[in-house]
């Protein structure tokens, strides 16, 4: 079933075209990722899909809803997370309630001013449910500004998996991060897919880590999809090679 | 009937160039440096001062424009002066404690203006061949109206090709879409800054001892000034310099005929003007969506 | 995490007994000061939980001043002389008011946003001034009685200022319980994510402009509050209550005592009314004074006058 489908999606900013026709299917349960040189406009996609941006043209559709130029809170509602190329967490908020805003919008607790002793438990369960997940549990009093940047991009990452989503968006989860930490994070990502059961739409460069853990492989290279298989024969494409070889020349 | 028609029309327009003046400055400093300059109003008020000040010290022997431009360049100066002193201390804090440091400074510049030029009110006797009126259409209309029109239209002229057609001005509307890439391409981002500020500021002084001949100074009208620079901002847009011409225009024009048939009305007409922006357009006429 | 819970309360009740028993020693201006004190820490604690909670800086709070203390004032005129009436009125009509300024206001960025609540509060100073049949105008509304408190049986005459004091500190207590419970309830951790980072909070799910809305009508029932009592304690309304100057006050008083703090807002209120009084007879050019103490504040103190404490002894207050 297609969990994620855009048809003939295009954005334009004045004269520049930065996604000119973007047909991508999504299967619920995958990891799915989107590669391409720079420029290419995966993140122009992601900002199109999570509600960031508006389309130009053509139409979004998640589990067949169309959510096309929908508001960001009213995707994230529906169940698409994100995360961002650039660490964009809640700097000065512990790691614990960076966490627990997530689980408390999900759950529609934030107008519960006299919340029950269960109510309570509840939330810190699944809070520290979250921190389990991604590590961090004892750092849950950590301020997040002071976190090492691969602890942000975990936190970055437990955000959005706190949203309880059906579809995480990961906006290059491993820049920046030292060998160690990729794997670390390459590893979460296996996890989250595999025990949460979520979809994830993955954009990155390090295309080895890629090419470990997707189950499909989307190509983007100025705008348009020029290939879309399995990360073996993606590995093979001519048309590939040339898009980031040419930039080179 | 056309008669008055056209002159309230002329009316207004000079009224509207005036209020464009002052706004001007406002819009700049905001498209260039994102920031509200809030005690804009009260730069104004000190450039009226000034002009008074000079033309008092030397009598009215000068040509009048020259006590204009060098009340303009005076004001300019003070603001380079608190560009590098004050604001420049908080650009790296957030914008809105620079808001909160303008907010203080209104209250810096009025309590200096109260220690050096005293509460009470001011006036200024125009010049006799400013002075008086002249024909227009077989009805009145005073001299120092059409002054104000042709020195505006004037200054708005020397600032758009000044924008537009010279390295600062193309430079400075870059460092306004994106100052961390202009200052990329090696090019001072603080002067660029520096010098709008001190730019926009010298338009408010000028704009002050221009419209000094009109009312009485006194020290509170730098409040009322800001008032209609931010009802011109909304309307025409935030950053917009076209739309703060237009919007000056309007206004201008509007209450030029809300002074002649609905006078009481005419206080509040900027306001009604800028709910109705609100409401229908919220960007402004020529304000850039979210 | 609990510890601390019961230190603040401690404290909080500490304060409230003391302010208790300080008119039995006051003489009757002093008494009127503390009245006046308690006002205008009502008035600023609105903008500190708007600015400091939210992160949204609001320069027009005074429209909505002066909104509850019109409203009070009209009210006793025309309609009632017990208090209930008058109040309710006051907090409904700064609802109302804030609701439709704080609609159009939330949909743009903090800074437009700070601008447009200077305009707002303007504009309602104009009608204020220019609606003379209905407020006064100019004269504003003079002679406006203080009422009486009827609780069951009991006809509490406000008149004494005795009485009127307590009725404040009543008012007081309340209103700071309820916003400590606002800030530290899971509803103000939603606010402080907004504050943080608003672009992550709407992609975490939040509808951000719903969230701004509510804490800024909050922000403006409490400074409706304030002008009520305001109202009711100097015994008149008039139109430069909404002028952008009396809006400078809470934010005066805020930074002055500690923007960062809780206490921040009443240790500033108590401050600056005092030096106000006091000096004011001294230093000539007030307004002078006033803008380089808050300059070198900002500057070099933005944590005010509690950040600076807390510095030093590493406490919260």
């Amino acid at each position: 079933m297609n969990i994620l489908q855009t048809k003939g999606v295009k954005k334009a900013f004045e004269k520049f075209i930065a996604l000119n026709g973007i047909d991508l299917e999504v299967k619920e349960g995958e990891i799915h990722s989107i590669i391409g040189p720079n420029g290419a406009g995966k993140t122009t996609f992601f900002n199109l899909i999570s509600g960031k941006l508006k389309a130009t043209a053509g139409k979004i559709y998640f589990n067949e809803e169309d959510i096309t130029g929908k508001p960001p809170h009213e995707i994230a509602q529906k169940g698409i997370a994100r995360t961002f190329q650039i660490v964009n967490i809640f700097l000065n908020l512990t790691v614990l309630e960076n966490i627990m805003i997530s689980i408390l919008n999900i759950r529609k607790k934030t107008f519960d001013f006299f919340p029950s002793p269960q109510t309570q438990n509840y939330i810190n369960e699944e809070t520290f449910k979250i921190l389990k997940v991604i590590g961090m549990e004892n750092q849950a009093y950590t301020l997040a500004g002071k976190l090492s940047h691969g602890d942000k991009k975990k936190l970055d990452m437990g955000i959005g998996l706190a949203q309880n989503p059906k579809i995480l968006l990961l906006d290059e989860p491993m820049a920046g991060l030292n060998p160690i930490e990729n794997q670390a994070i390459t590893h979460l990502i296996k996890k989250i897919a595999g025990k949460e059961k979520v979809t994830i739409i993955l954009i990155e460069h390090d295309v080895n880590a890629v090419f470990s853990i997707s189950d499909m492989v989307t190509v983007f290279h100025q705008g348009r999809v020029i290939a879309e298989d399995k990360p073996e024969d993606i590995r093979e494409n001519k048309l590939v090679i040339e898009a980031y070889l040419g930039e080179e020349f | 009937m056309e008669a008055v028609l056209f002159i309230d029309i002329l009316y207004g327009l000079s009224r509207g160039m005036l209020y464009f003046l002052m706004a001007s400055g406002l819009t700049l400093t905001f498209s260039v440096m994102g920031i509200i300059n809030f005690a804009h109003g009260s730069f104004v008020m000190v450039g009226a001062y000034i002009t008074w000040s000079l033309i008092q010290w030397t009598g009215v022997t000068w040509p009048f424009i020259a006590f204009l431009i060098l009340s303009g360049i005076i004001v300019g100066v003070i603001g380079v002066w608190i560009e590098i002193f004050l604001l420049r201390r908080i650009y790296k804090a957030e914008q809105l404690y620079q808001l909160l440091l303008t907010f203080v400074l209104i209250l810096i510049i009025d309590g200096l203006a109260l220690e050096i030029w005293g509460g009470s009110f001011r006036s200024m006797v125009l010049p006799r061949y400013l002075a008086g009126g002249v024909s227009i259409a077989g009805r009145p209309f005073p001299k120092y109206f059409l002054f104000i029109l042709f020195s505006s239209i004037c200054i708005a002229i020397i600032l758009w090709v000044f924008l537009y057609k010279t390295k600062f001005g193309k430079v400075s509307r870059a460092a306004a879409m994106d100052a961390e890439i202009t200052s990329t391409l090696g090019i001072n981002v603080s002067l660029i800054y520096c010098g709008m500020f001190a730019m926009g500021v010298a338009l408010a002084g000028f704009s002050g001892g221009l419209g000094l001949a009109m009312s009485c100074l006194s020290l509170g009208i730098g409040a009322n000034i800001i008032v209609i620079c931010f009802a011109i901002i909304v309307i025409g847009g935030m950053g917009s310099l076209k739309g703060s011409l237009i919007a000056s225009l309007i206004l201008g024009v509007f209450e030029s005929f809300g002074d002649h048939y609905f006078p009481k009305l005419a206080m509040a007409l900027p306001f009604i003007l800028m709910s109705l922006i609100l409401i229908i357009r919220p960007q402004g006429l020529f304000g850039e969506k979210e | 995490m609990n510890h601390k819970k019961w230190q603040v309360l401690a404290i909080y009740i500490f304060v409230i007994i003391l302010l208790s028993v300080f008119p039995i020693i006051l003489p009757s201006f002093g008494l009127y000061l503390l009245n006046e004190i308690l006002i205008y820490a009502i008035f600023s604690y609105a903008f500190y939980f708007l600015f400091s909670h939210v992160g949204y800086l609001s320069f027009g709070q005074a429209a909505y001043f002066a909104v509850g203390a019109y409203s009070v004032a009209l009210m006793y005129k025309h309609v009632s002389s017990t208090i209930w009436l008058p109040f309710l009125t006051a907090i409904t009509v700064t609802f109302i008011v804030a609701f439709i300024i704080g609609y159009l206001s939330v949909r743009v960025t903090k800074v437009y946003f700070a601008f447009l609540t200077l305009a707002f509060a303007q504009m309602i100073y104009t009608i204020l001034f220019l609606w003379q049949s209905f407020t006064g105008g100019d004269d504003g509304i003079p002679n406006v009685p203080r009422g009486y408190l009827n609780i069951y049986f009991m006809k509490i005459n406000l008149e004494s200022a005795h009485n009127f004091y307590y009725f404040t500190l009543i008012i007081f207590a309340i209103l700071i319980f309820i916003l400590r419970k606002l800030i530290t309830s899971y509803f103000g951790l939603a606010l402080r994510s907004i504050r943080e980072n608003i672009e992550r909070a709407s992609f975490v799910g939040f509808n951000t402009h719903r969230y701004v809305l509510i804490a800024f009508i909050i922000s403006a029932v409490y400074s409706g509050i304030a002008g009520a009592l305001q109202a009711s304690l100097a015994k008149m309304a008039y139109p430069e209550l909404s002028y952008w100057s009396t809006s400078g006050e809470p934010i005066l008083m805020t930074l002055i005592g500690g923007i960062y703090s809780f206490s921040g807002p009443f240790i500033g209120a108590l401050l600056y009314i005092f030096l106000k009084t006091y000096l004011m007879a001294i230093i000539g050019n007030w307004v002078l004074f006033l803008g380089i103490v808050l300059l070198i504040l900002l500057l070099f103190f933005r944590g005010g006058v509690m950040g600076f404490f807390e510095q030093k002894f590493g406490i919260e207050l």
